[in-house]
């Protein structure tokens, strides 16, 4: 199954709407305007002037009320997306400004972490290292808005080359999640073009997807290099049991106490962006496949 | 010890840079604003500046581009909440060794730093100078000159990977080990791009007819930097 993009569609369809309204509007207009100039020959004439006056006025407060309406649809459509667009720059900026004080906090208990790696003082190491964990958290929710309103934005992204299996398990490592990720690949080597920080967040939002919905803790990647394009198979054996056709839908949260239903979104908005493809196979065991672009290596 | 100037706008994150990297043994001093940020670069010559982008009464990159007006041998590291890539790719345009977004993992921060000594260290122990043919390298300065007499700046990562090969001469380097070398163990560049930053390296030695310098590329090795003259 294909991520289909929510907005793209709706905006299609009202597309759509608009042509078919804007065509019967152009219709009863013309025929109105046909039967006003043609009435007089057609009809006797003593028939005539009540007639034309009547059609005149019916006609004219019928396609009056239907200008009407168009325009205060207009109106309306044009508003709901500068309010859609001020509150993403909205978000955006506000995550932002978030993120100075964050980066203060995150460094203030990293040097506190140091201080007390020399006190041996296991509690307080505990509660540290969990405030590291946490504010890691945090940034990553962050990133995922800013991200998300970015690309909405038309935002584009750096392409650039790099060793995609070192990469992987570089996340994981610094993620410091409890799951037991073995990666096999007919290319040791495998390099995709990408751009760096937008294939950290997606790698990482299935890693905490399978940490926040999954009881098993093996997560098998399998990767497929050939040449010209390197599939990604993500499977964590967990059990799916919510709505799959909505799966991957902004805001659609399959366990509704975690997340913010944007992951999944996000990552096939990106992918798209890197020439890339996500796709959802299977029924309760999901198999999450990532197509991305190769960079084949010069002289390697 | 590296002398580092932090341009940092955050108090408490600026305070915590300033007390934290003194505490490891550097010489730091802490600016507020690109007011003071110019002054104590002047007074201290700082060899590391760690620069955020949003400042009260300036903008980072544009700070930057004033420093580098008066003086080429110190290295450039961005520390910004800003993450979009038109924004990095400027930051680097201007020669910056890395940008760093916020918020940043102590370790990462530590890393740089040390790689980055590692370099200085390594390049105080070459000449000032170093002429072979038409070519000139000024390792301290980020600078070289082509056969032409044009004066090439070198941003950090080529005057690095010029020094490794320079100091390794006459023998294969690995790209392994440039990679290893110049980028750390959290950068995941591919081949290629170690060769595109070879291209600009390699075209200014081409730029000497009697190939006093010369980079070789070694088949599925990495690459060597022989010297003829």
């Amino acid at each position: 199954m294909k991520i289909k993009n929510p907005v793209e569609d709706s905006s299609r369809w009202l597309f759509f709407l608009s042509l078919v309204w804007a065509l019967v509007l152009f219709f009863i207009g013309s025929w109105w305007i046909y039967l006003l100039s043609n009435f007089e020959n057609i009809l006797a004439h003593t028939e005539r002037i009540r007639i034309t006056k009547m059609i005149f006025w019916e006609g004219g407060s019928f396609l009056l009320l239907l200008i009407l309406l168009s325009v205060t649809l207009l109106i309306l459509y044009v508003r709901n997306q500068s309010k859609t667009r001020a509150l993403q720059a909205f978000f955006a900026s506000l995550t932002h400004e978030l993120k100075t004080p964050l980066a203060s906090i995150r460094l203030q208990s990293e040097v506190i972490n140091e201080l007390l790696a020399a006190k041996n003082d296991a509690s307080l190491n505990k509660l540290s290292a969990r405030l590291i964990e946490d504010t890691g958290k945090l940034e990553t929710q962050m990133d995922k808005i800013l991200q998300l309103s970015r690309i909405e934005r038309g935002g584009e992204l750096n392409l650039t080359t790099l060793k995609l299996i070192p990469f992987i398990k570089n996340i994981v490592k610094k993620l410091g999640i409890e799951l037991d990720v073995q990666i096999e690949s007919n290319n040791p080597n495998v390099v995709v073009v990408a751009d760096e920080f937008a294939l950290e967040i997606i790698i990482k939002n299935l890693l905490e997807n399978t940490r926040n919905h999954t009881a098993s803790k093996n997560v098998n990647i399998k990767i497929e290099d050939d040449g010209k394009q390197v599939h990604l198979l993500y499977n964590d054996h967990g059990e799916f049991t919510g709505d799959k056709q909505k799966l991957g839908t902004l805001f659609y949260k399959y366990n509704s106490s975690k997340g913010s239903g944007i992951g999944l979104y996000l990552s096939s908005r990106l992918l798209e962006k890197m020439k890339g493809e996500l796709s959802i196979h299977g029924d309760k065991n999901l198999l999450f496949s990532l197509k991305l672009a190769s960079g084949e290596d010069s002289n390697a | 010890m590296l002398n580092i100037l932090i341009v940092e706008d955050e108090t408490n994150l600026g305070i915590t840079l300033e007390e934290y990297l003194s505490g490891l043994g550097h010489k730091c001093a802490w600016a507020k604003n690109g007011v003071e940020a110019m002054a104590l670069f002047r007074a201290n010559r700082p060899g590391l500046v760690l620069m955020d982008i949003g400042l009260p009464d300036t903008n980072g990159l544009d700070l930057a581009v004033q420093f580098r007006k008066e003086r080429k041998d110190f290295v450039l590291l961005f520390l910004s909440a800003l993450n979009d890539p038109a924004t990095k790719v400027n930051a680097f345009e201007l020669g910056a060794e890395d940008y760093i977004t916020k918020p940043f993992a102590l370790k990462e921060l530590t890393m740089r730093l040390d790689r980055i000594l590692k370099t200085q260290t390594s390049i105080e122990t070459l000449p000032e100078e170093i002429t072979h043919g038409a070519l000139k390298i000024w390792f301290r300065r980020y600078e070289v000159q082509d056969a032409d007499g044009h004066i090439l700046a070198l941003s950090q990562k080529e005057c690095a990977i010029l020094e490794l090969l320079y100091k390794r001469q006459n023998e294969a380097v690995p790209r392994e080990e440039i990679i290893e070398k110049i980028w750390g163990e959290d950068k995941f560049p591919s081949n290629r791009t170690v060769d595109n930053y070879i291209v600009k390296l390699r075209k200014w030695c081409e730029s000497d007819p009697s190939h006093s310098l010369d980079i070789q590329s070694i088949r599925s090795i990495g690459y060597k930097l022989t010297i003829n003259k």
